[in-house]
C-alpha cells in the first residue's frame, strides 16, 4: 500500500468511526474506491468478532476476584491482637519488644530451629514485627522473608537429620505421586496427608510436616486459590487429577487450565523404584522445561531413575555429579520439569555437612550404591530404603543406552494404579 | 461531546487513576471492586474478539483480573497505566491459550481461509464470516492483532488505545491502517491489490 492510499485510508477509517457508511466515505474517493472499499469492508465487519458479556458472568467474576483479594489481605491482618484497639496494640506491641530486647533473648533465638526451647522467641518476634509494620509493603517483605525462614529452618534440620514439627509455604514446582517439590524442598506425601485446594503447578502452597532423618513428611498441605498466574499455565496440566486428591475445599479455577485438555495428566504417575526406565528420558515435552531446584536426602540410585526424598527424577549422561554422591545424602537438585511433569536432572551436588550416607538416610546407611543393575519389582517404594548397594566410592550412574527397557517416555512398570498420593516414606 | 458520552468516558477512563491504583495496592475493596466494574467488560469485548469463544472469554477474563491480584501482591502492580497493563496481560494471556490450544490441534485444519482468498466477493460484499475473520486474525503480527483487538473489539478510541500502548494518536491510527489492509490483503489478496 502506497503511502498516499495508506493516508487516505486512516481519513477513511476515521469517517468510519464517526458514524459514517462506506459509501458514503467512498464518495468522497472515487478514484480510489475501487482499492479502498475492501479495505472499508474488513473493518466494518470486525466489530461483529466481539461478544457481549453476560451480567451473571460478570458479577460472579467480581465476587470471585474480591474473595481473592480478601483471602490476599488475610495475612496482612490483625489476628492475635484482634481485640484491642488499633492504638492499644501499639502500646502493647512497644512494650513487648522492649522487654525482650532488653533480655538479650532475642539475639540468641535468631539461629534456633523448631524443637529448641529458644524457638517460641524467635515466632514471637517475627510476630510483632509484622503486627506492627506500618504498611503493607513492609509486611509483606517481612512475610517473604520470615516464609524463606522456615524453609531454611527446615533444611537445617534436614540435614541434621532432627527431628521436628515444622510449617512452610512455598511456591508448588513439582507433583508426582508420593512426593511434591514447595519451595524447593522435597516433601513426601502420602495417603494421611491433608490436602486442601486444588494443586497445581505454581500455586503457593502452606506445608505443615515433620522432619526426621528419612525426610520430610507433610502432615497437611493447604493450596492457595490461586497462584503464579503469570506463568504459563499448560505447566498446570501436570498436576494430578484433582479429583483423585482428597482436596477439602475445592477452589474456583481461575487460570485457563479449565479450558485445557488434562489428558496428560495420565502421564504424571511415576513408581519410585522402578527399572532404570530409559538412557536419556526422551524430549517429550512440547513446552519449554522449567528449571526447578530443590534439596532433599538420595533415597534411591536405580540406574537412570533416582529417588529423592520420594520424588524421582531422571538422571542422564548430561547430569552433572559433583563429587561422591551417597545414598542417605543430602543433596541439591537442579532439573528441568518437562511438560509431563518428568524431572530431568541436570546437576546433583551434595549439601557440605551432610552425611554421606551417615545417619542421613532413612534407615539406610550403607554409602555409594551400585547405581546401575537394581531392578526392583517390588511394588512398595519405601523399599528404596533397604537396599545394599555395593560400596564404591564415586558413582556416576552413567545411563547405558542398550538398557532401555522402556522406550516409552512413560514407565510402564509403575506400580502405582492410582496416581493419587497414597505412599508412605516413613 | 454530549453529556451522556462524557458521562461515558469518565467511566471508562478514570481521572484519578492514580489514586485508583494507590488504594488497590492495599488491596481496598472498593477500589479492587471499581477496577473490576471499569474494565471487565472491556476486557472481555478484547478477549472475545480474539478467541471468538464465550466461555473461553470468560475465563480468560478472569485469569486476567487474578494476575492483577498476583501482580499487587507481589508489588508487580502497574505503577501509572492500570488500563495499558490489564490490556497488556489480556493479550499475554490470550498469546498462552492459543499456544496451548496449537499444542493440541482439537479441529481439522481449517480451510475457510485459504477458499476466501479465491473468493473477494465476499470482502467486496461485505459479508466475511467471523470464522474466515478470525483465522484471518491469527496470520496478523502480534501487534496488528493487538491494536485491532483495541479498535473493534474492545471498541477505545483512537486516543484512549494510544494512552493504553504508550504511543502517539497518529501512530496509532497508522498502525490501524496497516493492519486493516494487512487483515483485507489475508482475506482476498486479489481484491486488494
Amino acid at each position: 500500500m502506497d503511502a498516499q492510499l495508506e493516508v487516505k485510508l486512516i481519513e477513511c477509517l476515521d469517517a468510519l468511526a464517526q458514524g459514517q457508511s462506506v459509501e458514503q466515505i467512498l464518495a468522497h474517493y472515487p478514484q480510489d474506491a475501487a482499492q479502498l472499499r475492501p479495505l472499508l469492508q474488513t473493518a466494518v465487519g470486525l466489530p461483529a468478532l466481539r461478544m457481549e458479556p453476560s451480567e451473571a458472568v460478570k458479577m460472579r467474576s467480581r465476587q470471585k476476584f474480591l474473595a481473592q483479594a480478601a483471602a490476599l489481605r488475610q495475612p496482612a491482618q490483625r489476628k492475635g491482637w484482634a481485640f484491642l484497639p488499633r492504638f492499644a496494640t501499639g502500646f502493647v506491641t512497644a512494650g513487648l519488644v522492649a522487654v525482650v530486647l532488653s533480655t538479650g533473648v532475642v539475639a540468641a533465638s535468631g539461629s534456633s530451629l523448631p524443637g529448641d526451647p529458644l524457638y517460641g522467641v524467635k515466632r514471637t518476634v517475627e510476630n510483632v514485627r509484622l503486627s506492627t509494620s506500618g504498611s503493607l509493603v513492609v509486611r509483606d517483605e517481612l512475610q517473604h522473608e520470615f516464609e524463606q525462614r522456615r524453609r531454611d529452618e527446615a533444611n537445617k534440620l534436614l540435614d541434621a537429620g532432627r527431628e521436628s514439627e515444622v510449617e512452610l509455604t512455598g511456591a508448588i514446582e513439582s507433583i508426582q505421586p508420593n512426593s511434591w517439590i514447595v519451595g524447593g524442598l522435597a516433601i513426601a506425601v502420602d495417603a494421611h496427608t491433608s490436602i486442601a485446594g486444588t494443586p497445581q503447578i505454581n500455586r503457593l502452597a502452606g506445608v505443615k510436616g515433620v522432619t526426621s532423618p528419612g525426610g520430610l513428611r507433610a502432615t497437611s498441605i493447604t493450596i492457595e486459590s490461586f497462584g503464579e498466574a503469570d506463568k504459563t499455565p499448560e505447566a498446570e496440566s501436570t498436576a494430578i487429577p484433582e479429583a483423585e486428591v482428597s482436596t477439602e475445599t475445592p477452589e474456583p479455577t481461575l487460570t485457563p487450565a479449565s479450558t485445557a485438555t488434562p489428558t496428560r495428566r495420565a502421564e504424571t504417575p511415576r513408581p519410585t523404584a522402578q527399572p532404570r526406565p530409559t538412557d536419556a528420558p526422551p524430549p517429550t515435552a512440547t513446552a519449554e522445561p522449567v528449571e526447578v531446584e530443590f534439596t532433599g536426602s538420595v533415597q534411591a540410585m536405580d540406574g537412570a531413575s533416582w529417588n529423592i526424598d520420594g520424588t524421582t527424577i531422571s538422571v542422564t549422561a548430561n547430569t552433572e555429579l559433583v563429587g561422591s554422591i551417597n545414598l542417605g545424602q543430602r543433596v541439591k537438585v537442579n532439573a528441568l520439569r518437562q511438560d509431563n511433569g518428568q524431572l530431568i536432572a541436570t546437576r546433583i551436588e551434595p549439601i557440605d555437612g551432610s552425611g554421606s550416607g551417615d545417619g542421613g538416610g532413612g534407615g539406610d546407611s550403607n554409602p555409594t550404591p551400585e547405581p546401575t543393575e537394581n531392578h526392583h519389582p517390588s511394588p512398595e517404594p519405601t523399599e528404596n530404603h533397604h537396599r545394599t548397594p555395593e560400596p564404591t566410592e564415586n558413582h556416576h550412574p552413567t545411563p547405558e543406552p542398550t538398557e532401555n527397557h522402556n522406550p516409552s517416555p512413560e514407565p510402564t512398570e509403575s506400580h502405582h494404579s492410582t496416581p493419587a498420593p497414597t505412599k508412605n516414606h516413613d | 461531546m454530549t453529556a451522556a458520552s462524557f458521562a461515558v468516558r469518565m467511566l471508562t477512563v478514570p481521572e484519578d487513576e492514580l489514586t485508583l491504583l494507590a488504594r488497590a495496592r492495599q488491596l481496598d475493596p472498593d477500589a479492587l471492586g471499581l477496577i473490576h466494574e471499569t474494565y471487565y467488560a472491556s476486557i472481555f469485548r478484547y478477549i472475545s474478539f480474539r478467541v471468538g469463544e464465550r466461555e473461553t472469554a470468560e475465563d480468560l477474563t478472569s485469569e486476567v483480573f487474578a494476575r492483577l491480584l498476583t501482580a499487587l501482591r507481589d508489588r508487580r502492580a502497574p505503577q501509572t497505566t492500570l488500563r495499558g497493563w490489564l490490556y497488556g496481560v489480556a493479550a499475554r494471556v490470550v498469546s498462552d491459550h492459543h499456544r496451548q490450544s496449537y499444542r493440541v490441534p482439537q479441529t481439522e485444519l481449517d480451510e475457510s481461509l485459504a477458499s476466501n482468498e479465491h473468493d473477494p466477493a465476499a470482502i467486496l460484499d461485505g459479508k466475511l464470516t467471523q470464522e474466515t475473520l478470525q483465522q484471518a486474525l491469527t496470520e496478523l503480527t502480534e501487534e496488528q492483532r493487538h491494536v485491532l483487538s483495541l479498535r473493534f473489539g474492545s471498541g477505545l478510541p483512537i486516543q484512549d488505545v494510544a494512552r493504553a500502548l504508550g504511543k502517539t494518536e497518529g501512530a496509532i491510527k497508522q498502525m490501524q491502517a496497516r493492519a486493516v489492509a494487512a487483515l483485507a490483503r489475508k482475506l482476498a489478496p486479489q481484491a486488494v491489490e
